[in-house]
Formats: C-alpha cells, sequence, structure tokens
C-alpha cells in the first residue's frame, strides 16, 4: 500500500509538469519585464534593509506590492526610501500613492515608465494551474507553479489558497492564470506548499480610489490606516452579530463556540487525577490571521477562550486557592511603548445568567492611530464552592465600542444547564 | 560634706566620672598642678576657675584663650559668671555637668524595659505559645495544598520550615542584645520575631482580600502602605528596646525618623520613575471563600455601559500622561487637495 502511495506521490508532479512547460515559459518571457524587485534602502547606510517584488499595474508608472514589503517607508518615511531594480540592473526611486492595510496591498509611483500594466481576472476554479512571479529570498525573478485552491474559509480575510511554495523575496509579486492575467497577489506562506494570495478584485478597488486622486500619493497614511481597520472592524463585527452562533455545553455551561465561519475553534480535555484532583474543559477559539502593521505589531487579532473547572473531591476553600491560580490570562502582542500606552483596567461583578462573575476588563491606547485600543477582558464565575468558569477575550486594535459590543454578545449568550 | 559634685563625661569614653569638690576656689585644666586634671588635648593647661563671689555665691572663670568654655550653648569670657545648679560646661570634648550634692537621685534604671507586654514575650511559655500559634495558621492556610495533591509530609516539612524564620532572626537579635546588655534575652527576642513573622503572613492573608473587596489597586495600595507606615516603626522601635537600654519613646521616634523617610522615598520613586512600560494589564485576579461579592453584583447592561466609560476615561488619561496632546486629529479630511 505504501509503496502505492509513494509512486502516486512521485508521478503526480511529472504529469502536472508536462503540458504547463510550454505556459511558464511562455509566461515567463512575456510578463519579466513588468515585475521589479523592490528595495527599501535606509539612507544611513545607503544598503537595502529589506526587499520585495512588484508588478506594473493600472499605469505604466505604477507598481502594485504588499503593505508589509513597504511598511517601513510607511511608518518611518525619513528613515528608509524605496527603489525599484529591473531584471537588467537598472533602479529608479518610488513613492506610496495608497495602501489598503487590511488586504496587506500597496500602490507605488515611479518616475518613468516601467512597462506594459497587467491585468486582473476572476478567482479560477479549484485545481487549475497557476504561475506566480517574485524574487524568492532576493534571487533572480523567478516562476513557480501551483494550482488554484480557492478562498479560505477560515480567516478573516478574503484570501486565496495557492498550492505552491512562495518563498520571502515573492511578497507583492503577481500570481497568474494561463493567460498572463492576474489572479492574486503573493503574500503568505504557511508551511510546504501551502500559501496565500489577495485576491486581485482588491487591486481594482485600491486603483479605482486612487485613480481618482490621479495618483496624488495620501497625505496621512496613519489615519487612513485607522479609518481602513476601523471599516473592516465594523464589517467583520457586523457579520459576527447577525449569523447564528454556535453555542456549546461546557461542564455545566454553554457557551459560545464558532460565532463565524471564519473563527476556528479548539477543544481541550484534562481529567481528574490523584495528583489534580479536578477537571478542567477548554473551548479555544480564534481568528487565524492578523493584518500586518508593522514589525512589532498586528491588528484584527481575535480570541476568546472558556475553561471549566469542577471537582467532586474539593470544596469550598481548596477548590478556590486552586480556581485563583486559573484566572489569569496575558495579552499577545509584541507592541512597545512607542506604539501603546499602559493597560488600564476596569473591575466590576457582573451577573451573567443568574451567576456572579467577577471582570477585568482592560485597554490600552494606540499613540499613532486615534481610537483604536488593545482589549483585553478576563472573568470568572464566583461564589461556587466546586465548579468555576473563567473566560477570556483579546482583541487587537479594535476600538473600545467595539470590544464592549462584542464582549456583551459573547456573554450575553452564556447559559446554564442546571 | 562636698561644695559640688562634678559628673565628668567625654564622648566614647562610656559612662561620666564623678569628683566632688571639697573647698573653693577649684582650678581645672590640663596642666597637672590643678585640682581637677583632664587628659583631653582639645582642654587648656590653665582652662577654667570655679570660686566664690564677696556675696558666697558660685561663679565660673574662663581662663582658656584657646577654645573657651561653653556655658550651656553660651561663650564665656574672663568675666566671672554666677551660677545656677545644676548646670553644664563645656570645655573642649569635655562636658562637665555641675550638680548639687543634695539633689534627689533619679531612680536606678532597670535593666529590662518593664512595659508589661515586654515582661510577658519574655517568658518562655509566651514564645513557644506564639511559636505553636505561627505553626497551626501556617499548616491551616497551607491546607488547600493538601487537598490539591500535595503529599502531607511536604505539607508538614514545609510548616516547619517556616518556623525556622523567627527562631534565626531570635538567634541575631539576641546577639545583639547580648553585645548592648550582656545578656541573649532569647524568650523574648523570640517573641517578637514570631509577631513579626505572624504580622507579615497576616498582611499576606489581608491585603488580597482587601484588594478583592476594595477592586480598586490604587485603595488596597494606601491601605498596604498605612499598615506598613504604622507596623514597621512599632515593631523596629519594639526591637530597638528589647535590645538595647534605650527608652520605649525615644526608640520609636528613631524608628518613625528611619522608617517613614525611607517609605516616603520608595512611594515618590514609584510615582516618578516608576511610571515605565508594562506589556501586560495590572489584572485583579483575587479569589476568595468564601465570598461576600455575591450581592453586589450589576446587570450585564449596567455593567457594559460602566466599563465602557472607565476604560474611555483610562485610556484617555493614559495618552494624556504619556504624550503631549496629539494635534487636531478630529479633521477628518485627509484626501489631497486636488
Amino acid at each position: 500500500m505504501l509503496r502505492v502511495l509513494l509512486l502516486w506521490a512521485l508521478s503526480l508532479p511529472l504529469l502536472a509538469a508536462a503540458p504547463s512547460d510550454n505556459v511558464a515559459q511562455q509566461l515567463f518571457a512575456a510578463s519579466k519585464s513588468a515585475v521589479y524587485r523592490i528595495d527599501v534602502i535606509s539612507p544611513a547606510t545607503g544598503r537595502k534593509s529589506s526587499l520585495g517584488t512588484g508588478f506594473v499595474f493600472g499605469d505604466s508608472q505604477m507598481l502594485a506590492s504588499n503593505f508589509h514589503v513597504i511598511s517601513e517607508k510607511v511608518h518611518n518615511p525619513e528613515q528608509s526610501r524605496l527603489e525599484w531594480l529591473s531584471i537588467d540592473g537598472r533602479r529608479g526611486p518610488l513613492t506610496v500613492v495608497d495602501i489598503d492595510v487590511v488586504h496587506d496591498l500597496a500602490l507605488l509611483k515611479a518616475e518613468q515608465p516601467l512597462g506594459i500594466p497587467f491585468t486582473t481576472t476572476a478567482i479560477p476554479p479549484k485545481g487549475a494551474a497557476l504561475y506566480s512571479l517574485g524574487h524568492p529570498l532576493g534571487l533572480d525573478l523567478a516562476i513557480v507553479g501551483g494550482t488554484a485552491n480557492g478562498l479560505l474559509e477560515k480567516a478573516l480575510f478574503d484570501k486565496i489558497h495557492f498550492s505552491g511554495n512562495l518563498n520571502p523575496g515573492m511578497s507583492g509579486g503577481p500570481t497568474l492564470d494561463a493567460n498572463g492575467q492576474v489572479v492574486g497577489v503573493n503574500v503568505s506562506t504557511a508551511g510546504e506548499a501551502v500559501s496565500f494570495l489577495v485576491p486581485a478584485r482588491y487591486l481594482d478597488g485600491l486603483l479605482a480610489r486612487a485613480k481618482t486622486r490621479q495618483f496624488a500619493p495620501l497625505t496621512d497614511f496613519k489615519l487612513t490606516i485607522t479609518d481602513q481597520l476601523k471599516a473592516h472592524n465594523a464589517r467583520l463585527l457586523e457579520e459576527f452579530l447577525s449569523s447564528d452562533w454556535l453555542v456549546e455545553p461546557l461542564g455545566n455551561a454553554r457557551v459560545p463556540g464558532e460565532i463565524s465561519p471564519r473563527i476556528n475553534c479548539w477543544g481541550e480535555q484534562q481529567k481528574a487525577r490523584e495528583q489534580q484532583p479536578y477537571r478542567m474543559l477548554a473551548s479555544l477559539c480564534r481568528g487565524d490571521d492578523e493584518v500586518f502593521i508593522s514589525d512589532r505589531h498586528g491588528a484584527g487579532l481575535i480570541s476568546y477562550e472558556f475553561f471549566w473547572i469542577d471537582s467532586d473531591k474539593l470544596e469550598g476553600r481548596s477548590f478556590t486557592a486552586l480556581y485563583d491560580g486559573h484566572f489569569r490570562s496575558t495579552f499577545p502582542s509584541g507592541a512597545d511603548e512607542e506604539d501603546v500606552g499602559n493597560f488600564s483596567c476596569s473591575v466590576r461583578f457582573v451577573d451573567i445568567g443568574g451567576k456572579p462573575f467577577k471582570a477585568n476588563v482592560c485597554a490600552r491606547p494606540y499613540r499613532d492611530y486615534p481610537g483604536m485600543v488593545d482589549f483585553m477582558a478576563v472573568l470568572a464565575l464566583i461564589g461556587q464552592p466546586d465548579q468555576g468558569l473563567v473566560m477570556t477575550l483579546d482583541l487587537g486594535m479594535v476600538t473600545i465600542d467595539h470590544g464592549i459590543t462584542l464582549l456583551g454578545a459573547l456573554l450575553e449568550r452564556i447559559s446554564w444547564l442546571s | 560634706m562636698a561644695l559640688l559634685i562634678l559628673e565628668i563625661s567625654q564622648r566614647g569614653q562610656g559612662p561620666a566620672r564623678v569628683e566632688r569638690v571639697e573647698r573653693l576656689p577649684f582650678t581645672i585644666g590640663r596642666g597637672y598642678n590643678n585640682d581637677l586634671m583632664l587628659a583631653d588635648d582639645t582642654v587648656s593647661e590653665r582652662h577654667l576657675l570655679l570660686t566664690q563671689d564677696e556675696d558666697g555665691r558660685l561663679v565660673v572663670v574662663n581662663r582658656s584663650n584657646e577654645n573657651g568654655t561653653l556655658l550651656g550653648s553660651r561663650p564665656l569670657g574672663e568675666r566671672p559668671i554666677a551660677l545656677q545648679l545644676p548646670q553644664s560646661l563645656r570645655l573642649g570634648h569635655t562636658q562637665i555637668r555641675l550638680v548639687d550634692p543634695q539633689a534627689a537621685m533619679a531612680p536606678a534604671r532597670k535593666l529590662v524595659s518593664d512595659h508589661w507586654l515586654t515582661r510577658l514575650c519574655g517568658r518562655l511559655p509566651v514564645a513557644l505559645l506564639l511559636l505553636a500559634i505561627l505553626f497551626g495558621t501556617e499548616l491551616w492556610f497551607t491546607l488547600p495544598k493538601l487537598d490539591n495533591g500535595m503529599p502531607w509530609q511536604r505539607w508538614l516539612l514545609a510548616a516547619v520550615f517556616t518556623l525556622t524564620v523567627p527562631l534565626l532572626l531570635a538567634a541575631i537579635t539576641g546577639f545583639v542584645s547580648r553585645l548592648l546588655l550582656h545578656r541573649w534575652h532569647y524568650p523574648l527576642q523570640l517573641s517578637i520575631a514570631t509577631l513579626i513573622v505572624l504580622a507579615l503572613g497576616g498582611s499576606e492573608v489581608l491585603l488580597p482580600r482587601i484588594d478583592y473587596f476594595l477592586t480598586s489597586t490604587g485603595t488596597a495600595e494606601l491601605i498596604q502602605l498605612l499598615l506598613l507606615a504604622l507596623l514597621i516603626p512599632l515593631f523596629a522601635a519594639w526591637q530597638i528596646t528589647a535590645v538595647s537600654a534605650m527608652a520605649g519613646k525615644r526608640a520609636l521616634i528613631i524608628a518613625a525618623c528611619v522608617v517613614l523617610p525611607l517609605l516616603a522615598l520608595g512611594k515618590l520613586k514609584d510615582r516618578f520613575i516608576g511610571s515605565e512600560f508594562d506589556s501586560q494589564p495590572p489584572l485583579n485576579t483575587t479569589l476568595v471563600w468564601p465570598d461576600w461579592r455575591l450581592q453586589q453584583t450589576e446587570p450585564l447592561d449596567s455593567f457594559l455601559a460602566r466599563t465602557h466609560r472607565e476604560l474611555e476615561n483610562g485610556v484617555r488619561e493614559t495618552l494624556e500622561a504619556t504624550t503631549p496632546l496629539i494635534e487636531s486629529s478630529e479633521e477628518p479630511n485627509h484626501e489631497p487637495p486636488n
């Protein structure tokens, strides 16, 4: 059986490669003059500090790429500059015209025509052959074959699942169908041959917006980022609140599970043992991706967890001593004092479905994005001698309003079996 | 019968030496022909003369033009000055107190403070009883660990280890007492050390409860500070009187003068330097059993509304405290003019 599987696995690439050989060659020849390496150069050293790929789009002077490729220029305009580099070694400066931070896209403008713009097309059916162009690890321009696998279901942002090998440096490069039209923009990878593309329609949206300004660069990027995050968050929240939430039993409680198909939930169980005379059940739900903001932190973190703890051996004081140790949470973010201020918390006692909870709700502000905070809540069921329920909620870069609304919606749906 | 008594003390030279003055005039100085010879190189050869004036009053005459003589805090000239007893004179490093021979004597100083608490705690059975109370409370408060799967031998052993803290502490303070009072007073030292450990343990139990009931880190911190400001000087003063001959009031003043500024300094440091970035929130996660907060929970709506308000205020304060006001970010227009 094993041998059969192996043979099948070996023969697959051969079968797939044979017909597409010519297509890839033709595509590469036709596209190579419209795909550029993008270098982020620090003026202090005159050398590149990071790089990516971009391609001519919308206008002969415009390049499309990823926001994360050029984010350094947006955050520290004085400390970096952008340059395009053609495959025959020519160079030239670039300015950032517009960004779509949620979908990780950027439009850049050169001072001279760079080639014939690519055009976009719709997402092809699963199994269609795709060809991705870029500078893997900063090497010479390469073309990588793979297959389309449709839109990801479990994602907070629309992404095309591309079964092909994307490597760092290919970010911002185009992924083409056999006709040479852009299906999506290379953005990230999650392991061997599991890669993701930004659907091309978001690129069209970005281009349309920039066109209305005749490609004049944005003046306040931080405010644009804030507005885009707020709009995206509002859309997500509306979607969450309008969908039917799965409510599942956890111990004696019923707690929200997957509140949207975009959220992924996991379960965990620890049985009572002699050395650990209590049972713990966990329901861990989170959005599986984040919006890239800077090297230090992202946005769009959403995670809510429930822990049910009970014991038929312990009571009162002993149980509380143990339960106290589980009433903890840490906020997962690399943001530092340049980005955010310290958390401030509100501590209150609240009634949920007839049972009392002690609640810590905390928020810390972002300095450069007005109104945006990191939001965190930790609640514990109290007053029960032998059972407890701890809930945590972590939200990265949202408004306080957003956090409170989602917290309220989650708490409203907690109920009790007995 | 002596005319006058002189109590002569020199800094760092131990208790005062007492001399009788049998007749006047009486000379004092470093020279060998004085009635009172002082081996003090800051005293002149002929320094001071005690004599009587025409009316028979006692007068003092300064004869030193080097370091001179102080009467109280007033320097003496060459003119004779009449004296009222008792009176203090300073000659260089030497202090001389002139006393009437008929003056009443102060009662003898007690070897140990005779405060009832000190006397009570100085008894061995009391010290052992306190130690037993410490052992018992330690066992009681770690009982949940036994319930949660800790083997009973380790539980018992941990409590026994707690006892070594006051035993060792008492050995140290006892040794100080041995140096200063020539006695160990071990039961007393043990009682004080045990009470200190009990107070520490008590605050460890009490403070989280205060924290829990007030749900305000600020208030709990204030109460903690007040407790420290009260208890540390009290225990420190008691400890000082137990190892030295110092009077209780004086010990309390010294302890307060050392401890309170230190506490204030620590607090000030936190206030001005301690506002560092913390990547995690200051959560209030204490849970207690039994729980008396159950009656005071609020419904979800008001909880959300009040939390919302508190967070907005907190976030605004954080921004105001750490950054100069952000210039008008109200303007919605961030599009370029064309």
